[in-house]
């Protein structure tokens, strides 16, 4: 409700400053920072000393003509960015780890603990920074006109605090005039909103309170039925979830006049896992494909290398999302996976061998993709280890009840849409008149709210 | 901070811009092909909005007019949920003010009736959520019993 009225306002007031861009973006950005403050202000201070660093850094390394000079700067822009990232989200779990190898090797010593605050949407601003100093020194974007640009593209609300990861390339451009916005890309926005709100509200919160935070909190306490269950029920969850709000994102920023990209596209119907990366949170691989993948040599040094560097990318992508072993652990099987695909496509598979149907190849992925999320949703090891046990332990279900049921089915059933089913929609949508179509907004966000549960649990990636 | 502020685009007299020529709303959209190629091909959501500002008034116009008759519709017709959100508020004096507002124009539309679509939604969906396998079983067998016959008793 408080983001809905603190939408209308900004809605009002930007574009009645339409013909005033640079005063449109000022007023974007404290929007932006009050937005932000909502959560805990002290932070804002840290998202404006970070957007000063990139700016400043990309501003030295644009105005240098000297090629070492510039390597420098990026190095320097580079590590002082996942200085701040490991300081807030890595400090706790490295002390922790030290602690343990001293401990290990004898010499027990009383570390320095801290308790550190992670703030909200570091990960995503940090990764927008790092990339916007990057592209400058690779000369794929030019510098920004303006401190401010670069302070609207790491605050920008929509994408502040979960991403999509959006690139200095994609929303710099779009700073440089008044915004246009046209009946397709509304229409496109309202509905992206509508139905971010009934996968978020209607499926993950309910599938998270009914079946899967219970059994996740206790899997000793369930069969085989119920663990299954909320391992599928999970995989249907974090996608709702996280896609929901991608297309809250995008759709929030249409409205005002700015385009992001695509975030996800239907990643369970992928037949292999290298197709699941190109469609789920495509702008996070984009990102590790482009700044981590390509850097290490990527494809370019042979099989072996290839594979290693595939697994050095899944593995702190998986760090990426928390300081956890678990996660490390979700990163190392999708790279072990991967590199399973990559040689088997490269020297073990033969051309006149047929193919896997697609079916199978769907059905396999997924199931890989769960094994995974089992890992990557439990606290511990020791949780995920009782999980993968319960799974033998046959006794009749008792949360999976025809509701729950049909929300991991109907979950599961949205990756048979056609694709592209909301921008068709969408396409229909803004050609008719606006009184028809309010009412058509309006009757779709009013079935939403009368059918979901009254308290909604925040987005699962606002931890990340 | 580059002071870039675009001036705004000098009004068009008649004798620049015969009032005719001007592309009005409908017809624009009318005309125009679904752009649904276009942003693919870009990986964006959708296509780039054309850069004609007269179209571009008019899709403003057409959109803060569907949000205005959304964000109405639901408050008239989703009075509940303001009045739930306003009873989670912190106890302030201006939170105790929104709270006593939603109450009365929650009560003054529930007299209307205008609570009733969301109510009726809410109740068939409650009833779904707190089925029962037993139950879904014994709907079947409602359903393929033949008509004239009761059904069998749980």
């Amino acid at each position: 409700m408080i983001f809905g009225l603190f939408f209308l306002v900004t809605y009002a007031s930007t574009w009645s400053l339409n013909r005033e861009n640079e005063r449109r973006k000022q007023f974007l950005l404290l929007a932006s920072w009050v937005f932000y403050a909502w959560w805990d202000w002290r932070f804002v201070g840290l998202l404006i000393a970070s957007a000063l660093l990139n700016w400043f850094v990309a501003k030295q390394i644009g105005d240098s003509e000297n090629r070492t000079r510039r390597k420098l700067l990026v190095g320097v822009g580079v590590a002082i960015n996942l200085i701040i990232l490991g300081f807030f989200k890595y400090y706790g779990f490295f002390v922790d780890q030290l602690g343990e190898m001293l401990k290990l090797a004898g010499w027990e010593r009383d570390l320095p603990l801290m308790h550190v605050i992670l703030p909200i949407g570091i990960s995503f601003f940090t990764f927008q920074g790092m990339s916007y100093v990057i592209d400058v020194h690779r000369g794929k974007t030019p510098k920004a006109h303006s401190l401010l640009d670069v302070m609207l593209l790491m605050s920008f609300f929509p994408h502040l605090v979960a991403g999509p990861i959006v690139r200095a390339s994609d929303l710099l451009p779009q700073f440089a005039k008044p915004p246009k916005l046209s009946r397709e890309m509304a229409a496109h926005g309202l509905l992206l909103i509508a139905w971010g709100l009934f996968k978020k509200t209607v499926i993950a919160s309910e599938l998270a309170t009914g079946l899967v935070d219970p059994v996740f909190f206790d899997p000793t306490a369930y069969g085989a039925g119920d663990l299954v269950g909320a391992a599928y029920g999970y995989a249907v969850q974090i996608y709702c979830d996280f896609s929901a709000y991608s297309d809250i994102a995008i759709g929030v920023a249409a409205l005002l006049g700015y385009r992001f990209p695509r975030n996800f596209d239907q990643p369970y119907r992928s037949r292999s896992l290298q197709e699941f990366w190109r469609r789920w949170h495509i702008s996070l691989s984009n990102w590790l494909r482009d700044y981590l993948y390509v850097p290490l040599g990527g494809n370019r040094g042979g099989l072996a290398r290839t594979c290693v560097n595939l697994m050095i990318t899944m593995l702190l992508g998986g760090l990426w999302h928390g300081a956890s072993w678990t996660f490390i652990a979700w990163g190392a099987i999708h790279g072990t996976v991967l590199t399973i695909e990559r040689v088997w496509w490269s020297a073990i598979r033969k051309p006149n061998w047929p193919r896997l149907p697609t079916l199978w190849g769907v059905i396999i992925t997924f199931n890989v993709v769960c094994l995974a999320w089992i890992l990557f949703r439990s606290d511990s090891f020791a949780t995920a280890i009782a999980y993968l046990q319960g799974l033998s332990r046959l006794t009749a279900p008792t949360l999976l009840t025809p509701f729950i049921v049909t929300l991991i089915v109907g979950g599961l059933a949205l990756h048979a849409l056609p694709p592209r089913a909301v921008e068709r929609t969408a396409a229909w949508l803004c050609r008719i008149p606006s009184p028809a179509a309010g009412l058509i907004v309006g009757v779709l966000i009013l079935l939403v709210e009368a059918v979901r549960p009254a308290g909604i649990a925040p987005f699962i990636y606002f931890q990340f | 901070m580059s002071e870039d502020i675009t001036d705004p685009p000098e009004p068009q007299t008649p004798e620049d811009e015969p009032t005719k020529a001007l592309p009005t709303a409908s017809q624009t959209w009318r005309d125009r092909p679904p752009l649904i190629g276009l942003a693919e091909a870009a990986g964006f959501a959708f296509s780039e909005p054309t850069d004609e500002d007269t179209i571009a008034d008019h899709a403003r116009r057409w959109t803060s007019r569907v949000i205005l008759v959304a964000t109405l519709l639901l408050a008239a017709l989703n009075s509940p949920s303001i009045q739930t959100w306003a009873t989670t508020l912190p106890p302030t004096w201006g939170s105790q003010t929104v709270d006593d507002l939603a109450e009365v124009w929650t009560g003054r539309l529930e007299q209307l009736g205008l609570d009733q679509p969301r109510t009726v939604v809410h109740d068939h969906y409650q009833a779904f959520q707190q089925m029962s396998w037993r139950d879904v079983v014994h709907g079947l067998r409602v359903r393929r019993t033949p008509p004239g016959t009761s059904p069998p008793h749980r």
